[in-house]
């Protein structure tokens, strides 16, 4: 039922299924929202709100301040992908990673956070034996931000942001946590405590 | 003059935006500015793959109009409505992994003689793909999946200009800074897109 979910997760296909968000871990949790709707949501009936992927940034440039009224009255807003467009407070553009070997790609986790609570970071590094799927640059933190997750040179790959605004900002610069709800691996764990989280925050 | 749609995402930017692909392309089109205003003096139209299918919907009429002044539209990707002429569409479940699994590789050549092959080896088109097409009669097919079924077509029958449809989606994975094939694939396909248009590359099946 429209509204009643803790987090409005921002879309660009809604008739297609989403797998990872169809997962009996999170689905309860979430609602996906045709992005364009943004401006009609009442964003205050939600918890958290979520870009991720290939959400359109150049919408989000533009309804930026609805962004920044919603932290402002205490939101949370995830951001999974590279930020091409300056619409989130705090958030630098993406820096692309300069690969030299599979090595790079390795992803540390270097802050105690609910969301990585017994996740390997052996399984955010590799899927199948191949490396690269987490992250493959950074969005540059702003000063105060916890780093969460950092590539093998010290990137901050996932940060959380609780001082540039009155709200709460987690950034991924990969495709976005919520896509970790399905697999084998401990991977899987993220997205229903990154959902769970969110959910129970209570606000300053 | 050849125009790109841009769906937002970080990838369509990064990819109509790296210098030596925006070079190629004389106009940048946002796509919910175009579904408004349409498509300014464009004749030749990229379409991206994994746009806003409302909104691309919108804009479909615009692109009917290029299409019967002559025009031509490149469509990347998946395209599960038949929203514009001869369009039909059949999703396969895309293998990531084959060459991990040492399986075939997703695509094969079907028209080695084509102009494409000036400026593209087989290798630069192959990563994988989400799906395949059935082509009207008398479409030109260049490349298939294994099974022969169409993978990228040229289709000069179902309206008066050129539909260029193909399932593969170069722009998400190289502006995702994903899959070096891509690159390639960019490197060749818009440098021959400038001929084509312009008349200058080789056209095979157009008499």
């Amino acid at each position: 039922m429209r509204g009643t979910a803790a987090v409005a997760v921002l879309d660009m296909d809604l008739r297609s299924p989403y797998e990872p968000l169809e997962h009996p871990s999170v689905r309860d949790l979430v609602e996906r929202v045709d992005c364009y709707d943004l401006p009609a949501l009442d964003l205050g009936r939600y918890r958290g709100l979520a870009a991720e992927g290939m959400i359109d940034q150049e919408f989000l440039y533009r309804h930026r301040q609805l962004v920044a009224g919603y932290l402002d009255r205490g939101g949370t807003v995830v951001f999974g992908g590279h930020l091409s467009r300056p619409w989130l407070p705090g958030a630098g553009m993406f820096v692309p990673k300069v690969i030299t070997s599979f090595g790079d790609y390795g992803v540390r986790i270097v802050s105690d956070h609910p969301i990585f609570a017994g996740v390997n970071a052996h399984d955010l590094t590799y899927r199948r034996g191949v490396a690269g799927f987490f992250a493959r640059g950074h969005n540059p933190p702003p000063a105060g931000a916890v780093v969460l997750a950092e590539l093998a040179g010290g990137e901050p790959v996932v940060y959380l942001d609780e001082h540039t605004t009155a709200g709460v900002i987690l950034v991924h610069s990969g495709y976005g946590l919520l896509g970790y709800s399905t697999g084998e691996t401990t991977a899987a764990r993220i997205a229903p405590q990154l959902i769970a989280w969110v959910s129970q925050r209570v606000r300053a | 003059m050849i125009g790109a749609l841009y769906g937002g995402s970080a990838a369509h930017h990064r990819a109509l935006h790296e210098p030596k692909y925006r070079r190629l392309l004389d106009d940048i089109l946002y796509l919910p500015d175009a579904a408004n205003a349409g498509l300014g003096e464009c004749t030749t139209l990229i379409v991206p793959e994994r746009l806003h299918r409302g909104l691309l919907h919108r804009t479909a009429p615009a692109i009917r109009t290029l299409l019967d002044g002559g025009g031509t539209v490149v469509l990347f990707g998946e395209q599960p409505t038949a929203w514009l002429p001869g369009l039909r569409w059949t999703h396969r479940p895309t293998n990531w992994w084959w060459w991990l699994d040492g399986g075939p590789a997703p695509v094969a050549v079907a028209a080695p003689d084509h102009s494409l092959f000036d400026r593209l080896t087989l290798a630069d088109m192959t990563w994988h793909i989400h799906g395949v097409f059935d082509p009207p009669p008398g479409a030109e097919v260049v490349l298939t999946a294994q099974d022969g079924s169409a993978v990228l077509y040229l289709d000069y029958v179902s309206t008066p200009g050129t539909l260029i449809v193909t399932s593969l989606d170069p722009l998400s994975h190289f502006g995702s800074y994903f899959m070096p094939a891509t690159e390639r694939f960019l490197d060749g396909f818009l440098p021959w897109l400038r001929g084509f248009t312009s008349g200058t590359a080789r056209v095979v099946g157009k008499a």
